[in-house]
């Protein structure tokens, strides 16, 4: 099983998520994610080498929205 | 030719802008936020710096607020279209460029809303006054600009924005001649809308303007399309930037504009100001002792009037006095600057006026030779 994918709502979100994740250390890696169901069609995950649920929790305190993981 | 015409685009571009531009062509000439190969991610990074700068610049911690458009009145069609409804009113004041009249007269001929124009004052308490008595039931915005493109008038629009949230309005500013010349912390003077161009005091090319809001996701859509997201759906993302990002952005253009603002942050806006003013002071002071030439403002002071300064000499057109320097290697705009309301108020709806407006890259030599130029112009008149 590869890393866990966050699915973003949109790539300027991903961009925002990676240079916040960057800034605590942790390394992660912007997917194209095609025709997935949370995405509503293509759109772009954030590839994470990292505990997924404290990642969750960045994002949700920085307040950026995240449609699901894969 | 040695430029004064800042306030129509500015002229020459800083060196890193040239520079950041001829990367987007040879480096970074992907489609941003479409593929997902390296090239395309690189490109979007690049173009995602230059939303950051943005949003830093103009005090904002969520760069989806900043949206790239065409210019500053791309920004404020899109504003102005996406958030008013039948029935609402606006007030704008007398000095606003046709970026903000025509739309809002046209909403207006269209029947889908009405405006009131409020005067403006040199006292900031009487301006805000004006707009005040003008608020009714169904007012929904002010709109303002935050300073003169033509006689560099400064407009109060901290004690505006206030106003705004006194009475629940919505506010849009446009930013125009005053982005990168003066600072401005949109959410903490509680701007809704911040219209501006890229290409004026940021430094960006042509083609470049922003609108920044925390209200993207609510507005009406002027343009919809692909948006490299929610692909499948019909209905165009609230997600911003995307919902007012349609099509593939301006990669070139952006990246340049982040390069300007690079620029402008370096300097720093209060000195870029300090330095314009001063030469635009100096020539203000020049000109004012030739009998000859008309100014329209009794004082040119830092803090309340920007760099752009506006004037004619008697018994010419204003047209003829920009061709008659322009012969002396000057380059100034005359005209009516697309401001009726402005020209009016000023008396100059005929002959127009000649605008000086100063850059980043004026020196003092070359005010005063357009001081010597403008003399011996009046000499002929």
């Amino acid at each position: 099983m590869g890393n866990p994918t966050i699915l973003m709502s949109s790539l300027t979100s991903a961009l925002r998520a990676q240079k916040l994740l960057e800034q605590r250390g942790i390394y992660s890696y912007i997917r194209k994610i095609a025709n997935n169901q949370k995405l509503g069609g293509c759109g772009y995950g954030l590839e994470i080498q990292g505990d997924v649920n404290s990642v969750l929790n960045i994002l949700q305190v920085a307040g950026i929205r995240v449609l699901g993981v894969l | 030719m040695i430029y004064f015409d800042n306030g129509a685009t500015t002229f020459p571009k800083p060196r890193e802008v040239t520079e950041a531009v001829r990367q987007a062509m040879t480096r970074y000439g992907a489609n941003p936020g479409r593929s997902g190969h390296d090239l395309s991610i690189q490109t979007s990074n690049k173009v995602y710096q230059s939303r950051e700068a943005a949003a830093t610049l103009f005090g904002v911690d969520d760069p989806s607020e900043v949206v790239f458009t065409s210019n500053c009145t791309h920004a404020i069609n899109t504003a102005l279209k996406g958030l008013l409804r039948p029935g609402d009113h606006v007030i704008l004041s007398d000095l606003e460029h046709n970026a903000v009249l025509r739309p809002i007269h046209t909403l207006s001929q269209n029947g889908i809303i009405g405006y009131d124009i409020a005067t403006t004052y040199a006292e900031p308490r009487d301006t805000v006054e004006s707009f005040h008595r003008l608020i009714r039931p169904d007012t929904r915005l002010i709109v303002c600009t935050h300073g003169s493109n033509v006689f560099g008038i400064r407009l109060p629009i901290e004690e505006l924005a206030l106003l705004c949230r006194e009475m629940d309005l919505f506010f849009l500013v446009d930013a125009a001649q005053t982005a990168g010349v003066l600072e401005i912390n949109a959410p903490r003077i509680g701007i809704d809308f911040l219209c501006t161009a890229g290409h004026k005091g940021l430094y960006g090319p042509s083609g470049t303007g922003l609108l920044v809001t925390a209200l993207g996701s609510s507005l009406d859509t002027l343009t919809e399309g692909g948006t490299g997201s929610f692909s499948v759906s019909f209905e165009q993302p609230l997600e911003m930037p995307d919902r007012l990002e349609s099509g593939t952005v301006n990669t070139v253009g952006i990246l340049g504009l982040g390069a300007g603002i690079a620029f402008v942050q370096q300097k720093g806006a209060a000195n870029l100001y300090r330095h314009e003013m001063r030469l635009a002071q100096e020539i203000f002071q020049q000109i004012k002792k030739l009998p000859q030439v008309i100014l329209y403002t009794p004082d040119f002071a830092q803090g309340s009037h920007l760099p752009v300064l506006s004037f004619n000499i008697r018994g010419m057109a204003s047209e003829e006095v920009t061709e008659a320097l322009s012969r002396q290697g000057f380059a100034l705009r005359g005209g009516l600057h697309c401001a009726p309301l402005a020209h009016r108020k000023m008396g100059t709806l005929e002959q127009g006026a000649v605008r000086i407006s100063v850059g980043a890259f004026n020196t003092r030599d070359q005010a005063l030779k357009l001081c010597d130029a403008i003399k011996k112009t009046c000499r002929r008149s």
